[in-house]
């Protein structure tokens, strides 16, 4: 719990971002991904061919590669 | 309750949606083994810019041979064979002042492969917009099959889990933050794959389905920053960490570079990936005994993956349209040196599509 306060202390410190600054942050390169639909079927085809479990959530489906 | 469903349908389409977007892809990726070609087309439409449906289709048209093992005498032709898989899914958003929430449903399709898949996902928008905190969830049910034995029927439950947290750190800088759990009960092998078994003599003794075990929990934490570095040039850095009960522990790290040109009429990408994977603790390179678990999976021994590849991407605007034209293209690298079958592998990632929005 401590730890935990300590890391929202440390974000809410970061440097102030007033509205007239997000300019940049507004840009869509400024997303991770940047194309999800892109980004997930690129990922589906490069996961299904590694070991890796968890995280991209992605649910079953056969698709040949099992 | 039926017609209040209908009514609030047709209340729906009538107050006319206020963006919409359309598009359609088509992406081929090819390695030593395997081809697959995966037309799509997407839609969405949005309603009260708050309300969004997204429904999609697209199909796995995939050539492939099984492999051929290494060992002469137990499998030694490779058989060819084509397959289709279909997907279609329909998905719903609905964000307000930075929280939303959202829901697909996806069913996939093939002759020996069925997949229901339901996520719910959920973000809220905090500390004045500075950072979002999001939760899914995704359930799925999978029936596996034989094309050519009616009879073998196994099911396979994916239950996944996770969380993020994504800060604005100053004008230019975001760092996000993630964590995965997934856990999978039910059958996890590929029943058309067989695996040797050597005993103590130079070779096989017997050839026996593939077997693994029914349970299965992952879990993974992922660090992205992601940095305007000018205003038409952004860095994204991510590192992954997996761990899972199998043994399988693995390390990914990726990078993209993103280009905007021409008052962002055109953009470029080149993004690179890195990653390595420990062997799950019941995969040999061969096994001497009938007994215990055993797998002719690659995924399952020690290998890495190299990748490498840019994008390019048209952006016009045409009025209230804008119209988005992209090719991308990735070379991948595989090796896994505990695999008998090949040590290494090359393949490549091909990709065009085009969509328009609509306002």
């Amino acid at each position: 719990m401590r730890r935990l306060v300590l890391v929202l202390a440390l974000l809410s410190a970061c440097t102030p971002v007033r509205p007239w600054e997000r300019e940049r942050l507004a840009h869509d390169c400024m997303r991770s991904p940047v194309d999800p639909a892109q980004a997930g079927a690129y990922g589906h085809v490069i996961a299904v061919r590694e070991g890796s479990i968890g995280g991209s959530l992605e649910g079953g489906g056969g698709c040949g590669c099992n | 309750m039926r017609l209040q469903l209908t009514l609030s349908v047709l209340s729906l389409c009538a107050c006319g949606p206020t963006s919409a977007t359309s598009g359609g892809s088509v992406r081929h990726f090819q390695d030593e083994a395997v081809s697959v070609t995966t037309p799509a087309a997407e839609g969405s439409v949005t309603y009260f810019d708050e309300l969004t449906v997204a429904p999609s289709w697209k199909a796995d048209v995939i050539t492939a041979a099984t492999p051929t093992m290494s060992a002469a005498d137990v499998v030694s032709r490779a058989t060819e064979y084509v397959e289709v898989r279909h997907e279609v899914s329909i998905a719903f958003d609905h964000a307000r002042d930075g929280d939303a929430f959202d829901a697909s449903v996806t069913l996939s399709a093939e002759p020996d492969y069925l997949s229901h898949t339901l996520t719910l996902g959920r973000q809220w928008s905090l500390l004045a917009k500075r950072a979002e905190l999001g939760v899914r969830l995704s359930l799925s049910t999978n029936s596996v099959g034989r094309s050519d034995v009616s009879e073998f029927s196994e099911r396979l439950g994916v239950m996944g889990f996770g969380a993020s947290w994504s800060h604005v750190m100053s004008p230019t800088l975001v760092l996000q933050g993630s964590w995965g759990l997934e856990h999978r009960r039910g059958y996890q092998s590929n029943p058309y794959r067989y695996v040797p078994i050597y005993g103590a003599g130079p070779r096989p003794v017997l050839v026996l389905p593939e077997s693994v075990p029914v349970f299965r929990t992952g879990t993974s934490v992922e660090g992205v920053a992601i940095w305007a570095a000018t205003a038409s040039t952004y860095v994204h850095g991510a590192v992954r960490l997996h761990t899972d009960d199998w043994g399988v522990r693995s390390v990914a790290l990726r990078g993209e570079l993103w280009q905007s040109l021409g008052a962002d009429a055109f953009r470029v990408r080149l993004r690179g990936r890195v990653y390595q994977q420990s062997s799950a603790n019941f995969y040999a390179p061969q096994y001497d005994s009938p007994d215990g678990w055993r797998s002719g999976d690659f995924r399952l021994s020690r290998m890495g993956t190299v990748s490498l590849g840019p994008k390019g991407e048209f952006r016009l605007r045409l009025g209230s349209r804008r119209l988005v034209i992209w090719a991308v293209g990735d070379a991948v690298y595989f090796w896994m040196p505990e695999y008998l079958v090949r040590t290494s592998m090359l393949a490549s990632y091909l990709g065009t599509g085009i969509s328009v929005d609509f306002k």
